[in-house]
């Protein structure tokens, strides 16, 4: 896995991040941008206000703190004019994870607790990149 | 030998147990779970655990916390190992049907080849997925 050096805006790192995805065609390719980020808005407003609905065994929540976080993510990479994601899901580890697909591929931004944000494009389930900034 | 406790064989059915809320997996959005249906939690110190269908139905499978809806992964012992997964038994006090994908632990989440196990789980092993359970009239 490739290591980037870590810039401190949440934009500057999502840019840091995307570059190689574009580079590789991994981006969701529906040939045009939609603005449909403000569902994913809405979710993270469920997250805040639902705790309990998600909360199930053991799995671990993102935080108040972490959902602003994935709050700033969205704004980065809606700015980037990436379309929004097939779905944001927790990360089971206090983060959480945008997933794309462009079939053959499935791409993944995962938005960990301590801002750490990591790429990973897999075809057909095999992984092809992984880059991290932490 | 104590019950659940011989080898998972390669015809051997398996379930994998996907809580709805989470949004892990959703029909109406696309055909495939996300990888974190696969993904170990802390609980899972030495595999993730699924269930073997000779031990319990998948409706049973579906049944979890009180309150709470889950989907069930359908996989296949042998499909798993061809791809360099291994099934061990891993029974419990009253849950003979417990086994788990060795190895596919909290501790290897993130490393090789246990971060791609979680697609290809997710991509090309789940063969389908019901639920959710509990049904309303269950």
């Amino acid at each position: 896995m490739q290591i980037i050096d870590l810039p401190i805006a949440i934009q500057e790192r999502v840019s840091h991040l995307l570059r190689p995805i574009l580079k590789t065609g991994g981006q969701h390719e529906t040939g045009h941008f939609s603005t449909d980020w403000g569902r994913i808005e809405v979710q993270l407003q469920e997250w805040e206000q639902h705790r309990k609905t998600l909360d199930d065994d053991d799995l671990d929540l993102p935080s108040q703190a972490t959902i602003q976080l994935i709050r700033d993510v969205c704004l980065a990479l809606s700015q980037h004019a990436v379309d929004p994601p097939l779905r944001l899901v927790p990360n089971l580890d206090g983060g959480a994870a945008f997933e794309w697909r462009a079939s053959p591929y499935l791409w993944s931004v995962e938005v960990e607790r301590d801002g750490a944000l990591e790429s990973s494009v897999f075809r057909e389930g095999r992984l092809v990149s992984r880059h991290r900034i932490a | 030998m104590d019950q659940g406790s011989e080898a998972v064989e390669d015809h051997e059915t398996l379930f994998r147990r996907i809580p709805v809320a989470c949004g892990f997996y959703d029909p109406l959005l696309d055909a495939k779970p996300s990888p974190i249906a696969f993904r170990p939690t802390q609980q899972d110190r030495t595999g993730l655990s699924i269930y073997r269908e000779k031990y319990k139905s998948i409706e049973q499978v579906g049944c979890g916390r009180a309150g709470k809806k889950y989907f069930v992964a359908v996989l296949n012992a042998g499909d798993l190992r061809q791809l360099g997964m291994d099934v061990v038994p891993r029974p419990l006090e009253n849950d003979p049907g417990h086994c788990e994908i060795a190895d596919l632990t909290y501790a290897n989440r993130k490393g090789m080849p246990y971060a791609e196990w979680q697609a290809l789980l997710a991509e090309k092993l789940c063969i389908r997925i019901e639920g959710p359970y509990p049904q309303d009239s269950q």
